[in-house]
């Protein structure tokens, strides 16, 4: 389901990095009229996407379905140099920390009722399997206040950083979430399977 | 709110066992802001009956005398908070109602005899995509504190969390509408057979029972076949 796509692999994956920002022009740009990330080649490209950037990319049968990206919080990140104002406290800055960012799922691929899509389950999946694997414990988030309840029914424990303020016209409160094998059992749980979430489609990643 | 506050906060809701814990915790933690009382539920449909409203009570309580006239003068329909969290994703400060005479109404009025002078209603998802409401209120809360809304956020929604934790009670979607042709794919599903089976069964082409396999998986939000059965069972769309 979920493929890591970094600095290390991204060559190999040209036509999928290519989904990625077609997929997050619609839903950033077009979706939520977020325009300054508009660009004339309707690719939605920033300075984040750089060589420490992790892409974790939905795909099924080779078509992009899902996506996130992870960015380290020991170099600049969306939150520290962007919204810093979103923060009261000190701006996480370890290499147990990412930021949680530009996270996407195609529409066709949304649940209805606003539950928990399964491609929104295997993204989350994707972040704690990952984190487990590499010593990461906790993610920023900067996210509408309306969804803590469900993070923290989902066994992550959530910090706020500052207050809630609203940014082009939403509510946005910066948190830190943590997580650990019980966030991903009860992922698994309500899925209905443990079944990976990363399945990577290269043998070549290291 | 400062992390290491909230860090003890989290531990205190973890270790709870009761429902009763839950609502004393939360009671404390909100009573910096003058906090006296809280009160969580989904939205009851408009023509519900008091017994189906009080189906709705995720926890909390209200000071005593009020939750027999809200329900003796069917409250419900009248209530600004409720129509806010059926139609707003963002926090209510009660006081803003007063802007807007339309809100202006007897409801709000008499909830101040009964020492619900301020209050804030709080709009969460949970995990199987109902709609909550929280709302905090007290005679002397401090609404003008920045830190408020956040802060009873959190509070809030590690309360709820916690009350459904202890109650091992899961709030799924009411209602799932599925098609004639929905229902008969998933009785034949549920019976074993293949989409090649149905396709013959139904007279309709492979590609197509697919099709209703997909929209009932996204309806269902089911990983595949199993999960699919499993979930409609729960939810009584099976016999």
């Amino acid at each position: 389901m979920i493929t890591i796509v970094n600095s290390n692999n991204i060559h190999q994956f040209g036509p999928e990095m290519e989904q990625v920002y077609k997929l997050r022009n619609q839903v950033f740009v077009q979706e939520k009229g977020w325009a300054n990330l508009a660009r004339p080649d309707n690719r939605e490209i920033d300075q984040f996407d750089n060589a420490d950037a992790v892409h974790m990319l939905c795909l099924i049968d080779g078509n992009l379905v899902g996506y996130q990206r992870m960015l380290p919080t020991t170099k600049p990140y969306l939150l520290s140099s962007v919204y810093p104002q979103l923060c009261e406290d000190e701006l996480p800055n370890d290499s147990t920390t990412w930021e949680w960012t530009r996270y996407a799922v195609l529409k066709e691929h949304r649940a209805r009722g606003r539950i928990l899509s399964p491609v929104a389950n295997h993204l989350l999946s994707a972040i704690v399997e990952w984190g487990l694997q590499n010593n990461i414990t906790s993610v920023v988030i900067e996210m509408q206040p309306l969804w803590l309840l469900r993070l923290v029914q989902l066994h992550f424990r959530v910090f706020p950083l500052g207050i809630a303020q609203v940014i082009d016209g939403e509510e946005v409160l910066a948190v830190q979430a943590f997580f650990d094998a019980r966030t991903l059992s009860r992922l698994q749980e309500v899925r209905g399977n443990s079944v990976p979430s990363i399945t990577q489609i290269s043998s070549m990643v290291g | 709110m400062k992390l290491q506050e909230t860090y003890d906060m989290v531990l205190r809701f973890a270790i709870c066992q009761t429902e009763e814990q839950v609502s004393q915790i939360a009671l404390k933690e909100a009573s910096r802001f003058g906090v006296d009382y809280y009160f969580a539920g989904t939205i009851p449909p408009e023509d519900s009956t008091p017994t189906q409203q009080l189906e709705h009570v995720i926890g909390g309580s209200w000071p005593s005398g009020w939750g027999e006239r809200y329900f003796k003068h069917n409250y419900l329909r009248t209530d600004p908070t409720i129509e806010h969290v059926r139609s707003n994703n963002s926090p209510l400060i009660w006081k803003n109602l007063e802007k807007s005479p339309r809100f202006r109404n007897v409801v709000m009025d008499e909830a101040r005899d009964f020492g619900l002078n301020h209050g804030i209603t709080i709009p969460q998802f949970s995990l199987d995509g109902v709609k909550i409401g929280i709302s905090f209120a007290g005679q002397n809360m401090d609404i003008a504190d920045p830190k408020l809304q956040t802060s009873l956020t959190v509070i809030g929604a590690y309360t709820v969390s916690s009350i459904l934790r202890v109650l091992q009670r899961n709030y799924r979607s009411e209602i799932i509408n599925l098609t004639e042709r929905e229902r008969e794919v998933l009785y034949w599903i549920s019976e074993g057979k293949t989409s090649r089976d149905i396709s013959a069964i139904l007279s309709i082409a492979k590609p197509t029972v697919e099709k209703h396999f997909t929209t009932l998986q996204h309806k269902l939000c089911a990983q595949n076949r199993t999960h699919a059965v499993a979930e409609a069972m729960r939810r009584g769309l099976l016999r």
